[in-house]
């Protein structure tokens, strides 16, 4: 089955692995096929080392239809969006946003590799709040992140020194027209 | 002096409270006016566009519109909440047909003659205000003049495009200011390096080396303090450094330039209070 724009719509069959990578260069808008593998946004990327893979490597997987590797590899998880890649790229190319589409699909495709999954949870609790209470409120944030990552003891000092100085407040800051909030996740996931 | 719809952000209120504080007691004195947008709702920060792009252009479409029905320009105090919301404020701009969408949606006539800035750049443009009121209060010895490293972080400049008023590579503008404020900002390569953002609960571990490094950068280049202009950068630089340097807010050293009496009660709220790392005057 094609769509409109003459993608193949992978929600009817089997989901190949190159389509998969395909749609999501198609969706991030950004001229992948120009990367010449310069490593400029190697050098500048924050994360990379920590990854043990660079910005360049990634869309190299994705080139490749190497979903697997993409999948798990924990530069998908840990790229924070600081934009250095896409400013150092001769070709114009934001790789952060490549990575955005590839967690959104592999999400929505229910295709989730197990590489830094405690990031994956911190933005699905950080969303969770914002649909709940149209802010975000730390304090249940961290204390939620804490429990279900199972990191019980770490940031205790942190936490007990920022709530003693009123900077966790206990009750969340709630935006009123909060239907409007659910109605805009609602909406977002359609479109 | 000028009216503007202030969006706070989460962080505001709880980890940033000296942000505000300051940002409040300055814009005050210089006759700014600061119109919270009621009602305003989380611009997503770096999570709603890790899972959906829609999310995270409706959120922030979501405050413009509050401050299109003010009829005000906003101002933005934190890095994440300006780029977020910049960059919907440009797709409301140059996609129209995601403008229809949201415009009905979310009830409200886009108007690009109504402007997104971030703090900075509000304080920039009174700039000769600031320094005028500066010139007549008495100088407040322990914090005044010092060395500083001006740190922008990532969002505040990028991407490419985002903030039409700074260099992307190397913004000027927080020194600038500072420096005819009789601070001495400094020349070093770590101003938009980035923090490590919102790995910070996660992988504290990599923030805390990127954070070290920045400070470390800081104090080679002759640094006697950073000086941040966002609540999460700040709270990682204070939070995840191996250190005990001073990290300011530069709406703080502002404060302290227009001899502003609260500046006290800012240095208390800090995790490191910023003035006792100072060292001794020669």
């Amino acid at each position: 089955m094609k769509t409109t724009s003459g993608i193949t719509d992978l929600s009817q069959r089997r989901p190949d692995p190159l389509d998969f990578c395909t749609l999501a260069i198609q969706q991030s808008r950004q001229p992948v096929s120009r990367c010449y593998h310069c490593q400029r946004c190697a050098g500048g990327c924050p994360v990379a080392e920590a990854a043990g893979i660079t910005p360049e490597r990634f869309l190299r997987l994705l080139h490749l239809g190497l979903l697997d590797e993409a999948l798990e590899s924990s530069l998908l998880w840990l790229c924070v969006g600081c934009g250095a890649c896409g400013i150092r790229c001769p070709n114009d190319i934001s790789t952060d946003r490549v990575i955005d589409e590839v967690r959104a699909l592999s999400i929505e495709r229910k295709q989730i590799a197990s590489a830094v999954k405690d990031q994956r949870l911190f933005h699905r609790l950080f969303l969770r709040q914002i649909r709940l209470f149209g802010r975000v409120h730390e304090l249940s944030l961290a204390m939620a992140l804490k429990l279900l990552s199972k990191n019980w003891f770490s940031d205790l000092l942190l936490g007990q020194k920022m709530f003693f100085k009123r900077k966790l407040p206990l009750l969340p800051h709630r935006v009123k027209d909060r239907r409007a909030i659910r109605e805009l996740f609602d909406k977002g996931s359609d479109r | 002096m000028g009216q503007y719809g202030y969006y706070p952000g989460c962080s505001i209120s709880s980890s940033a409270r000296e942000y505000d504080r300051s940002t409040r007691a300055v814009c005050a004195t210089l006759g700014i006016h600061l119109t919270e947008l009621p009602d305003w709702n989380c611009c997503g920060a770096s999570s709603a566009h890790s899972l959906s792009k829609d999310i995270d252009l409706a959120l922030s479409a979501r405050n413009i519109g509050i401050a299109h029905r003010l009829g005000l320009d906003m101002v933005v105090p934190c890095a994440a909440c300006y780029n977020r919301t910049m960059h919907a404020w440009q797709t409301l701009r140059d996609d129209p047909e995601k403008r229809a969408v949201l415009q009905a949606q979310l009830g409200f006539d886009f108007r690009a003659d109504l402007q997104v800035y971030h703090l900075l750049q509000v304080m920039e443009q009174h700039l000769a205000h600031l320094k005028e009121a500066a010139a007549h209060r008495l100088p407040e010895d322990g914090v005044r003049g010092r060395r500083v490293a001006c740190y922008y972080g990532c969002l505040i400049t990028r991407p490419r495009g985002i903030n039409p008023h700074e260099d992307m590579e190397y913004p000027e503008g927080m020194g600038r200011m500072l420096a005819e404020l009789g601070y001495q900002p400094l020349r070093w390569s770590f101003a938009t390096e980035c923090c490590g953002a919102a790995l910070s609960l996660v992988r504290g571990d990599v923030v805390r080396e990127r954070v070290d490094r920045i400070i470390a950068a800081a104090r080679e280049a002759g640094a006697e303090a950073v000086v941040t202009a966002c609540p999460l950068c700040q709270l990682n630089l204070e939070s995840r450094q191996s250190d005990r340097f001073p990290v300011f807010y530069f709406t703080e050293l502002l404060g302290v330039a227009l001899g502003l009496p609260e500046t006290e009660k800012w240095w208390r709220l800090h995790l490191i209070n910023p003035v006792k790392g100072l060292p001794q005057r020669a």
